[in-house]
């Protein structure tokens, strides 16, 4: 009899069934550079040593999802935005490309099928999906258009342009969704099983609900449209379910990563029955904790749901911190294996 | 009559509208004059915002941005002087701010910018990626009351360690507060003392009333 795999596990969860356990992940892009003791700036330029490093994940985690590289700023780069690395941690922007829409407009859109940083991601997504996607769920990390710019003009020059100056912002819209949906497309076909798209311009922490309401949304909606395949929307790092009414019917969309901090059983009667709702503790300050205490929580969270609910434990916010202990992440695994 | 502009004051930043902001505070401000405006409007509304940033979790970046920018054209429309509040006090003296070196992330700084001032500062911004010795050689220079320093990521942030060095060297540790701010301390507070900081706000409403807190305990000798 073959033995269920991540995957199974995965797109069980989607159709509504539980096999032996739930599924779970963690955000490990950037943790699996320690485990193959793997410099950064080598990690995050050479798909091998990503695919490598995902490996050990697998090996030492047994995640059922593995996650593309998560140096978004790998995009930012393209663009002609300067990045900082460390030793340490995942790099981050540092002087952006352009400060307003006219300087957005000069600028040349690289080629997702070679430009250097672009095909790094590409390609060890590929790696990734030829030595582990069989058995393991892969998902493609990216921006959605309307926070794309936030990487090439940094937050506050798209904040800016969003808030005061319309006509630049549809500009640089029309510019950056079809290259979001080049490259969204590219990932889909280079292996990633689905899409998981962090938005910034669609939480409560970044935008009003107007914004939200006006501006993001009639973006994404025909955005997501031409998206061929699914797509799992991430909260960033602040609480998501205020607006979740708002944006839970986009085309495409197949579930949500919640902030812990939300209420699950309203995001639940949100959302309705059908999506996956993925939710567990922050990666970010997971080595803070005990593994015993992440334990607690996690069947804590598991126990409100309802049997048949569809649910993945992972990580949320951004990735889990180098300096995290293997316990405190195994500890979500032994909770989908006791509280299944 | 008050209560019903602060109310659409503050309907305006919450639907960030600076534009409808302006057209409010114009028409206001013609019948009943500019100082009026500033010490019977804008600065009640201003605290009002204060309070629901500190106490309300989804006050988002766009409000708080958009608060800012009302206040930048207060300032500018109405030729507010740095010698005096909103609140028609006397100026609060010189501060120095800056994102600190290796820092590029401006936006939060720029915020605290526009509400210290609003608050009576008169304010000497160095920009972002800031060296240590700076902060102290345009303090010196300006004559700062208070230092502000602002860091989103852990690693620039320890470079805060260098600037309270080469205060302790130079003599200004005692009598020019070390204030701190951004996302780093908002995820590790106890960064902020690790550091050698006086103190640090969560956000840009209050880092004024942490200046002035750190100000009054300088004088008393308290720091």
């Amino acid at each position: 009899m073959k033995a269920i795999t991540g995957k199974d596990r995965v797109f069980a969860a989607l159709g509504g069934q539980t096999l032996d356990r739930r599924p779970y992940t963690a955000m490990l892009s950037l943790y699996g550079a320690r485990l193959t003791r793997c410099p950064l700036s080598h990690y995050y330029a050479s798909a091998d040593a990503y695919a490598e490093g995902q490996g050990a994940v697998l090996e030492t985690f047994q995640p059922d999802v593995l996650f593309s590289s998560f140096v978004l700023v790998a995009i930012a780069e393209a663009f002609g935005s300067k990045v900082r690395y460390f030793e340490n941690q995942a790099p981050n922007l540092g002087r952006p490309a352009a400060r307003n829409a006219a300087e957005f407009m000069n600028l040349t859109v690289p080629d997702v099928d070679s430009h250097e940083r672009l095909l790094y991601l590409r390609q060890s997504l590929q790696k990734m999906s030829n030595l582990y996607g069989d058995n393991t769920a892969i998902l493609g990390i990216l921006l959605s258009p309307v926070d794309l710019p936030i990487l090439i003009m940094g937050v506050e020059g798209w904040l800016e342009t969003v808030l005061f100056d319309p006509e630049g912002a549809r500009a640089v819209l029309d510019v950056i969704t079809p290259f979001f949906l080049r490259f969204a497309n590219a990932m889909l076909k280079d292996g990633a099983h689905a899409l998981a798209l962090p938005l910034a311009f669609l939480t409560p922490a970044i935008v009003t609900r107007d914004m939200a309401a006006s501006f993001t949304l009639p973006v994404l909606q025909d955005a997501f449209q031409a998206v061929d395949g699914p797509i799992f929307l991430h909260h960033v790092g602040g609480t998501f379910l205020k607006f979740l009414d708002l944006f839970c019917g986009l085309p495409g969309v197949a579930g949500f990563v919640m902030d812990p901090r939300d209420d699950l059983e309203r995001a639940r009667k949100i959302m309705g029955p059908e999506k996956l709702l993925i939710c567990g503790p922050q990666g970010p300050t997971l080595h803070k904790r005990s593994a015993g205490g992440i334990k607690k929580n996690c069947l804590k969270m598991m126990a409100t749901l309802a049997p048949n609910d569809r649910f993945m434990l992972a990580t949320t916010g951004a990735d889990v911190d180098f300096r995290t202990s293997q316990d405190r992440i195994l500890a979500l695994k032994s909770s989908v294996e006791t509280g299944s | 009559m008050k209560a019903d502009i602060h109310h659409k004051l503050l309907d305006c930043i919450e639907r960030a509208d600076r534009y409808g902001a302006n057209r409010l505070l114009d028409e206001w401000s013609a019948v009943h004059g500019y100082q009026k405006l500033l010490v019977e409007v804008a600065a009640p509304v201003l605290r009002n915002v204060g309070e629901m940033w500190q106490d309300a979790e989804d006050f988002s970046l766009a409000q708080a941005y958009v608060a800012s920018k009302i206040v930048e054209d207060i300032l500018e429309k109405y030729g507010q002087t740095l010698n005096q509040t909103f609140d028609g006090k006397p100026s609060k003296g010189p501060v120095v701010i800056g994102n600190i070196e290796e820092d590029l992330h401006g936006m939060g700084r720029k915020i605290v910018k526009s509400f210290l001032k609003a608050d009576g500062w008169q304010v000497h911004d160095l920009g972002v990626d800031v060296e240590p010795a700076r902060f102290i050689s345009e303090a010196q220079k300006n004559h700062a009351r208070v230092i502000g320093i602002s860091a989103m990521m852990y690693t620039a942030a320890e470079h805060i360690r260098e600037v309270r060095h080469e205060m302790d060297r130079t003599g200004l540790s005692g009598n020019v507060p070390l204030a701190v701010g951004g996302a780093v301390f908002l995820l590790r507070p106890e960064l902020a003392m690790e550091l050698g900081a006086d103190g640090f706000a969560v956000n840009a409403f209050e880092a004024c009333d942490l200046f002035e807190g750190l100000l009054n305990r300088s004088e008393k000798g308290e720091l």
